[in-house]
């Protein structure tokens, strides 16, 4: 599902929990990003093959392709001509798990711009998205 | 740390960030927590009867998210607890998280309701 302004901020949101996907969507959706859903890593990667993302909103644990898997599979891919390569990719970790203790280095030369721990309210979610794009641009 | 049933202060943070809309969107929220909870929590209440630990550590994950959402902080933490023990396979100090999960389940329940019938009435 996606809104398609030109020129707009792209986001991927990866959950497969419907009610932690509403918050970030309504937010994201209300400051005109253009945002895409995918319900778990399998689609996720489908949708980052098709889309160069601004931002990934990504939820750690997920059945089949969680997190962990799906940033692994994406630094592993080839990247196309003209796209931006993978450790320059925006991420947003997202958990209910306290991910205070993962030592990125041992994943991927990733850009994880920060790491939200749900129930974030959401007025400090809007904050926090606002930050990331500010600091992003686009 | 005490840890409201309901924090009504999670929904009316809606208010901040959207000034017009915000009683809309949360009665979008409350209706889609009580589209999904009670088939949940039945289907809990089957697995805990079954020992299927395995499935109510997936609807413990599950239902956190949707009581998270709310605000309803208890009912969160209990279920992040469940999740974490049955995962675990400490099963035995899961069913004592579980049944004060029953307690706080109805608590919490009824509170949405009221929460949403007051967001109702002064939409």
């Amino acid at each position: 599902m996606s809104a398609k302004p030109k020129n707009a901020f792209r986001v991927l949101i990866v959950d497969d929990q419907s009610s932690d996907i509403m918050n970030p969507y309504l937010l994201t959706s209300q400051l005109g990003f253009e945002t895409t859903l995918a319900f778990d890593g399998e689609q996720a990667l489908t949708e980052s093959a098709r889309t160069p993302f601004d931002l990934i909103i990504l939820d750690w644990n997920m059945p089949r392709v969680p997190g962990w898997a799906f940033l692994r599979r994406l630094e592993m891919r080839p990247v196309p001509a003209g796209r931006k390569e993978i450790k320059n990719q925006n991420i947003v970790l997202y958990s209910g798990d306290d991910l205070s203790d993962l030592i990125f280095d041992d994943l991927l030369n990733l850009r994880v711009l920060d790491v939200w721990q749900k129930p974030l309210e959401p007025s400090d979610m809007l904050k926090r998205i606002k930050r990331i794009k500010a600091f992003v641009g686009g | 740390m005490q840890r409201k049933i309901l924090n009504p202060e999670f929904l009316e943070n809606w208010r901040e960030v959207d000034p017009l809309r915000w009683r809309l969107i949360v009665a979008e929220l409350l209706e889609t927590f009580f589209r999904t909870i009670d088939e949940s929590y039945r289907q809990m209440v089957i697995a805990r009867e079954e020992g299927d630990w395995e499935t109510i550590r997936t609807l413990a994950h599950s239902m956190k998210s949707s009581f998270g959402v709310i605000g309803a902080e208890e009912a969160h933490r209990l279920l992040q607890t469940i999740e974490i023990l049955a995962a675990a396979k400490r099963y035995r100090r899961a069913n004592v998280f579980m049944a004060r999960f029953d307690l706080i389940f109805v608590e919490t329940r009824a509170l949405a309701i009221e929460f949403q019938r007051a967001n109702a009435q002064a939409a």
